[in-house]
């Protein structure tokens, strides 16, 4: 028995950061709000509410399409989805079935220099659901919901089954948020769950020349992009040995939610899973359908395209300064380093301070918990221009010195050549003295190796 | 409606107790074993009714999803006063600590889940 092929299909949720929520004006800002503070009849289901869709969500939704290369629908509208859950206070959810704002994309991913490139299937806009909280009243288990988050919008990116690894799904992932961020449209942070992803996994085993398909497994309750990659790292492990077992073929209606615990580090059945038809989905009646005129689509053409992405800022920072791949790979992880340095090399050109300086100070910086972000983009260019005055001697004029240096201690040169290295500070200081402090001590060090060696 | 689809309500005569069943917990009813057997009875006899349906000529009509004839209503995104926690919870048959609260709701309740 052998494990053929993994395939993973990723359905992402991600919060949009609206001021108001998806159909009412209640705010959508949640986290760690006092529970049930910011609920109205619309987001509590009470009966007689009327929805009413939150054009800037809409907006930020065909942004996220257009950044995944979707094409936007002309006929857009709202369904229901019906389903049971204490989280859902009306018994449906109001989503997009048949007409979702965007279809059919893509979106390049690169692993260690190789692209990718993984198909998008859908990119619609629905409203979250409560927040749930398991725990104990008076030694009895109970569930506790807070309808703050109910009504948020929450936009649903599905993938085709194409990812063949871990690595593969958390690197597109890593992708996706860092252009979410971009847009402006969400934070994304998976700790706070606004970013949720649910991987949906199975394999291809073969078996005495046949091939087999286990049961598809979606994995929920994932919040970090470590997890991703050990939920599904677990779950091929798991239906391997499943199959081995009990040799169960993926059919109509033995698809199953799978939790990861992050404690135990592994997956645990939650519920088997509802077939689409079960949800009864059918158009929203309380909210009149969308169609997009020429003038629109070209309105949310333009407003895409003012918006840069990390890709393209990273192959213009290769391009129009010189940079590495990896460094201007560093630089565009968020858009606020990037724009900072972007601001700092222009700054510089007038001081001849290039790109290369300011990037080198800028990785090392941001490793050290980010200290520029204290300083101006001109503070921080002065900074490295004072610096720089400070070592204001080059190479040649270095050497000279250190020629000097040598020649009038001769013996200190012997006693290093015996094999006494640490003598070289001593002659770095005399060299550091005759230059008054205007050598760089790396450039000193590296001059008088050289000449001792 | 397709050929497949009239086919398939045509020949709808009476359900089974496992569809029934399987309806009842989509609609988060508990139905006992005499109910099971009533509402085979009555809810095939409903579909059968409705199957008249089928008679219309639908070749020309336009799919409709909505009836008021208007479209592409949006609101701005603006924040509007919410009702206060003790609004919100007025109506609750349980609560805790500014929650509403159930009984647990998960098979599986050893962990966060």
């Amino acid at each position: 028995m052998k494990l053929k092929r993994i395939l993973i299909g990723l359905e992402i949720h991600i919060e949009l950061k609206t001021k108001s929520k998806m159909f009412c004006g209640c705010s959508a800002v949640h986290f760690e709000k006092i529970p049930n503070s910011q609920t109205c009849p619309v987001c509590l289901g009470l009966p007689g509410a009327l929805p009413v869709p939150n054009f800037k969500a809409i907006e930020s939704v065909i942004l996220i399409g257009q950044a995944l290369n979707c094409e936007i629908l002309k006929e857009s509208k709202f369904d229901r989805k019906n389903y049971f859950y204490p989280d859902l206070p009306k018994g449906y959810q109001i989503s997009q079935y048949d007409q979702p704002f965007c279809l059919n994309g893509w979106l390049e991913y690169k692993i260690q220099g190789t692209n990718y490139r993984a198909k998008i299937r859908r990119v619609h806009l629905e409203e979250d659901t409560g927040k749930l909280v398991h725990t104990q009243v008076k030694g009895k288990s109970c569930s506790l919901i807070d309808f703050n988050r109910s009504g948020c919008p929450l936009v649903e990116i599905v993938t085709e089954p194409e990812f063949d690894s871990s690595l593969a799904a958390k690197t597109f992932l890593e992708k996706l948020q860092k252009i979410v961020r971009y847009l402006e449209v969400a934070d994304a942070d998976m700790e706070k769950g606004q970013m949720r992803c649910e991987p949906t996994v199975n394999l291809e085993i073969e078996d005495g020349g046949k091939n087999y398909f286990t049961p598809l497994v979606e994995i929920k309750n994932i919040n970090s992009f470590r997890f991703v990659q050990k939920a599904i790292d677990f779950e091929v492990e798991r239906q391997f040995k499943d199959f081995e077992e009990k040799r169960i073929e993926k059919m109509p209606g033995n698809k199953t939610t799978r939790g990861w615990s992050e404690k135990k580090l592994e997956t645990g059945l939650q519920r088997t899973k509802e077939e689409a038809s079960d949800y009864r989905y059918f158009p929203e009646p309380d909210i009149p359908p969308i169609f997009w005129s020429d003038k629109q689509i070209t309105n949310f053409k333009e407003l895409f395209k003012k918006i840069v992405l990390p890709d393209k800022l990273e192959s213009r920072f290769i391009s129009l300064y010189g940079l590495r791949p990896e460094q201007a790979e560093i630089l565009c992880r968020d858009k606020e380093t990037a724009f900072y340095f972007e601001k700092c090399v222009e700054l510089g050109k007038i001081k001849k301070i290039t790109s290369l300086d300011i990037v080198n100070k800028l990785i090392n910086q941001s490793k050290k918990a980010k200290q520029f972000a204290d300083l101006s983009p001109k503070e921080f260019i002065e900074k490295i221009g004072e610096s720089q005055k400070l070592f204001s001697l080059n190479k040649e004029e270095i050497s000279l010195i250190a020629d000097r240096v040598l020649k009038e201690n001769q013996k200190i040169q012997d006693e290093y050549r015996k094999g006494k290295t640490q003598v070289l500070g001593f002659l770095i200081g005399l060299v550091q003295k005759e230059a008054k402090g205007k050598a760089d001590p790396r450039i000193v060090q590296k001059i008088l190796a050289e000449k001792l060696a | 409606m397709n050929d497949k689809n009239k086919q398939k309500l045509k020949n709808i005569k009476t359900l089974s107790e496992e569809e029934v069943k399987h309806i009842a917990k989509l609609a988060n009813l508990s139905l006992s074993n005499e109910e099971v057997k009533k509402f085979q009875g009555q809810l095939s006899e409903t579909l059968n009714f409705i199957q008249v349906l089928d008679e219309l000529n639908t070749e020309k009509a336009e799919p409709t999803n909505h009836a008021s004839g208007l479209s592409n209503i949006f609101r701005q995104d603006e924040i509007k006063p919410s009702i206060s926690q003790a609004e919100a919870l007025a109506n609750a048959p349980s609560l805790s600590d500014g929650f509403f609260k159930v009984k647990a709701i998960l098979e599986r309740n050893d962990d966060e889940i």
